[in-house]
């Protein structure tokens, strides 16, 4: 292809970064904060990624959402930070001394600069879909505002399960709502990238052993966050879904998803011991009756303060931890009840365990579109589909020349450890801009 | 049907009606099937869905209102709905604030109409 003088094209001195969970965020704000231009693309319709559906952060039982929003209202109102939410990245050409970025923004259906914010149109909108937010285990409208502390906080219409009766048209006293709205696709000229695209969780419908899908009262570790959260579908009230019971015997299944060679990961996700002890911690802390067994492999408490805090989770809350691995949860159908057959591993014995409700702690995959990303940006993964460092030891958030890499992108990790990456991604980025002279 | 059964069932109707969801998607259901967004027969049974949905939670807010608070079980055995239904009835209400979960009736948490 032949190229245009380097000099011809004018790229910005702007910094694109890609993902707006805790890292992009973190990133955004700091690059901005250098007097460097951020174009902030998420592609759900409000940034706070998984971070903002967590109930309490470990190890310091911080309320996950009371820490992160002001950093989401921060990059709402920060003049170097131009935020494209449901917007995803199509297409990345090095151009000049940088890159010429391709962004698709879909259409909200909701003009941003005329909704209030004010949720009515979704309160009455007669069209309910599971909350993705809330995992499925409260409702949404076909027009909703993703969840109460959302960036923007504007409401947007969901095609796939509108039915177009003008409700949501009729009462918006904004006159927001506009069907006609189309895709965009926008051209961003930018000197540096920072991939920040996070992670999902390891799809344990595939697990059949464990029965998520099958039975009601098998949950996975983020709708238990859900389910205890103040704000969450019961309002904070602890019920399982088969009967709205109060559980009264509790198990959490380690490494589900995670350090498992049967399906390709076999990587300690690194987050699941702590946020179960962290979990099973907050429903001694609510519900002292409850009796909560965690089923592990291994504890990996390594973090600073983690081991203090397991060892508070067994002497002081009194949750009983297990060695041993489950081969097997069975439903009885007639209670909802489950049984659990758990080998020891210390002993070799395998017992039949009895429990109302059972927690997945499921693993952390690369999230969807990663592979598609790396492609558009020309970047190695590694061999589990997590964003490759180019100097894993020397410099863990350079990618290639002007793209940096942070957060569970690169690999699981947690909210600190994210932090911090994010920071140095940032930091890298601005500093490139200087190398290339276009700062 | 017995007669006190068909007074359940009226007073089911009475309450999902009082609610503008109802009276909406029926005043509407000719122009939602025209609008197109859907197919016609995708589009009726979609409200045939929204406006059962209605019923079930107006059964649900009429047995609450008249001998509450109830729970799952409960409620499951008197309108012959599947517990986890009931549950998710009862979800959806408390998210619009007509129903709230206060107490319990031994293990089971207790609904309240609001």
């Amino acid at each position: 292809m032949p190229s245009r003088p380097r000099e011809v094209v004018a790229v910005e001195p702007a910094v694109l970064v890609v993902g707006g969970g805790i890292a992009g965020i973190q990133a955004a704000l700091d690059v901005a904060e250098q007097g460097v231009h951020v174009y902030l693309v998420e592609r759900y319709p409000s940034i706070g990624g998984h971070m903002a559906m967590l109930d309490k952060t470990f190890p310091t039982l911080d309320c996950s959402i009371c820490i992160l929003a002001p950093k989401m209202v921060d990059v709402a109102r920060h003049p170097n930070i131009t935020l494209l939410t449901y917007s995803e990245v199509t297409g990345v050409k090095r151009a000049g001394k940088g890159f010429e970025v391709k962004v698709l923004k879909k259409a909200r259906y909701v003009d941003p600069e005329r909704c209030t914010g004010c949720g009515i149109c979704s309160e009455k909108c007669p069209v309910e879909v599971p909350d993705e937010f809330n995992q499925g285990l409260g409702p949404r409208k076909a027009i909703y505002i993703p969840f109460p502390q959302a960036v923007p906080k504007v409401a947007l219409i969901d095609m796939e399960h509108c039915l177009r009766c003008g409700l949501c048209k009729s009462i918006c006293e904004a006159k927001a709502i506009d069907f006609s709205q189309k895709d965009e696709e926008l051209t961003l000229q930018v000197g540096a990238i920072i991939v920040a695209a996070g992670f999902k969780l390891v799809d344990v419908e595939g697990l059949r052993e464990y029965g998520y899908g099958r039975y009601a009262n098998v949950i996975t570790a983020l709708q238990l966050e859900r389910l205890i959260n103040a704000s969450g579908p019961t309002r904070g009230e602890l019920m399982r879904p088969s009967d709205g019971k109060m559980p009264k015997r509790v198990a959490f299944i380690q490494c589900v998803g995670s350090r498992d060679r049967r399906i390709g990961n076999p990587y300690c996700s690194r987050v699941c011991c702590m946020y179960a002890a962290k979990n099973a911690v907050l429903l001694k802390e609510h519900w002292p009756e409850v009796e909560v067994v965690v089923y592990y492999i291994d504890l990996r408490a390594y973090g600073k303060g983690f081991e203090e805090f397991v060892e508070r989770a067994r002497e002081e809350f009194g949750v009983k931890f297990v060695r041993g691995r489950v081969a097997r949860v069975e439903e009885d159908p007639e209670t909802g009840d489950l049984r659990l057959a758990v080998e020891d591993t210390e002993t070799g014995r395998i017992s039949m365990e009895e429990h109302d409700l059972v927690v997945l702690s499921v693993g952390l995959a690369p999230a969807d579109g990663s592979e598609a990303l790396a492609k558009l940006l020309g970047l190695k993964m590694d061999e589990y589909g997590f964003f490759a460092s180019s100097e894993p030891k020397a410099n863990p958030v350079a990618a290639l020349d002007g793209i940096f890499i942070c957060g569970c992108a690169a690999g699981p990790k947690d909210i600190p450890d994210s932090v911090a990456e994010a920071s140095a991604a940032a930091m890298e980025a601005v500093n490139y801009l200087r190398e290339v002279d276009l700062l | 049907m017995g007669s006190e059964e068909l007074r359940a069932k009226l007073r089911a109707a009475a309450e999902a009606f009082s609610g503008a969801r109802a009276r909406w998607l029926l005043g509407r259901s000719r122009h939602i099937v025209e609008a197109g967004g859907l197919k016609p027969e995708e589009a009726r049974e979609v409200l045939m869905g929204m406006l059962k949905d209605e019923l079930e939670r107006g059964w649900i807010m009429s047995e609450l209102k008249e001998r509450g608070p109830l729970t799952v079980p409960e409620l499951s055995e008197t309108t012959g709905l599947p517990k986890r239904e009931v549950l998710r009835h009862l979800i959806c209400l408390m998210g619009e604030g007509k129903v709230v979960a206060k107490g319990r009736k031994g293990d089971y948490h207790a609904f309240s109409a609001t």
